[in-house]
């Protein structure tokens, strides 16, 4: 019974892979019937075969037999289409499966190809944005040449960044406005705390400890009284008991509530 | 408007002596010997003062090391640190030090100009 099964599936080209567990079932299903058919007529065979050694008169049964055999064998003739067509789809179904899979390994590869684009753009664009905060840096400090020069010279030739090449230890000049300069200066001369713009504590009033040392003008006055007469400071209230705008840089925590007068704003006077 | 102008004016250079004068060490161990680091609107007042780092205003300062010791002023652990004359003292003396920098970079360059030349000079004999 097996051989003639296998034989019977060779000649039908059922053999093969199945892959979908229904498919399989199905088939599985149409093979066991076939087994049963098969089984059932090698009985009515027999039984033919017997009666007929046995040469008994049963011709009605002879008769519903063969029909039987007859019926059985067009059911097994559809059988055999419906497992052919089957088969069919199968193998369509397979040469689907191969091109589901070359479109996706093709997905895959654009997907790729997308991902390193993205990210030499990122970059291109990131450098891009670096550049552009760097110009605009640039633009806002930008500064004449000729300032800049003239500026160096100032304070170059006054010895107010570089020592004087004959600058021994007992020279009295300094990198910064020594006691005396202090005192000779604007806010030395003033002897009472003003009240009009800067607070009450006066540093003018501050200066009357120290030493007094030599005496040596300088070649550009600190005080730039000549050349700042039309130089305006930024404007402020005259209240530096609250907070102003920002934050502290280190005592964050405590932010005091903000008076609308004060203003200490660093931008350019009028 | 005349009066508030020459106010202005005469403040404008007021402050420039004033941010001008936090360069001398020992002035800020002055100032915080007597206590005015602690005080508050001094503190506010210090911190409005750092407009002199803007280009327009910075170009009339003579001494622009008061620029930095105006950002180091404005943290509190400095303004405590200046109470000690050893820490006036220090900073008066990396001052100079620094100060005399181009100078004592000159004398080592010519020192080396001078050996070269002395060494070409007997390489030439």
């Amino acid at each position: 019974m097996d051989c003639t099964l296998s034989k019977f599936a060779d000649d039908t080209k059922l053999g093969g892979v199945v892959d979908t567990l229904e498919g399989r079932d199905r088939i599985q299903r149409d093979l066991d019937k076939l087994e049963d058919w098969a089984k059932r007529n090698l009985e009515l065979i027999e039984i033919l075969a017997i009666s007929r050694n046995q040469k008994l008169p049963q011709p009605g049964e002879e008769s519903q037999i063969l029909e039987l055999l007859i019926q059985r064998d067009g059911e097994f003739q559809e059988l055999m289409k419906l497992a052919l067509d089957q088969g069919k789809i199968h193998h369509e179904m397979q040469l689907l499966e191969k091109v589901v899979e070359k479109r996706d390994s093709d997905i895959q590869q654009l997907q790729k190809q997308l991902k390193e684009a993205e990210h030499i753009l990122a970059t291109a664009v990131y450098q891009a944005k670096e550049k552009l905060k760097s110009i605009e840096k640039a633009r806002k400090g930008a500064i004449s040449s000729e300032e800049i020069i003239k500026y160096a010279h100032r304070i170059s030739a006054s010895n107010a960044v570089c020592a004087p090449l004959t600058w021994v230890p007992g020279d009295p000049r300094r990198p910064y406005p020594t006691d005396l300069e202090m005192r000779s200066g604007l806010l030395g001369q003033m002897n009472n705390p003003s009240t009009n713009g800067v607070n009450g504590h006066l540093p003018g009033d501050a200066l009357a400890a120290g030493r007094l040392p030599d005496v040596l003008a300088p070649q550009y006055p600190w005080q730039s009284s000549d050349i700042s007469m039309n130089m305006l400071p930024p404007n402020h209230s005259n209240d530096f008991m609250l907070e102003p705008p920002g934050h502290n840089k280190e005592n964050e925590d405590d932010v005091e509530v903000m008076s609308t007068d004060s203003s200490s704003s660093s931008s350019d006077s009028d | 408007m005349e009066t508030d102008d020459t106010g202005n004016r005469l403040r404008f250079q007021l402050e420039l002596e004033f941010v001008q004068c936090l360069a001398n060490p020992n002035y800020l161990n002055f100032l915080a010997q007597r206590g005015y680091f602690k005080d508050k609107s001094f503190v506010n007042y210090l911190k409005y003062l750092l407009y002199w780092k803007e280009p327009e205003y910075a170009k009339y300062l003579k001494y622009p090391q008061c620029l930095h010791m105006l950002e180091l002023l404005q943290y509190e652990h400095f303004r405590k640190e200046l109470v000690n004359a050893q820490c006036a003292k220090f900073i008066d003396e990396q001052q100079i030090l620094h100060w005399q920098h181009y100078s004592r970079k000159r004398m080592r360059l010519q020192q080396a100009l001078a050996e070269q030349q002395q060494q070409n000079n007997t390489s030439v004999k």
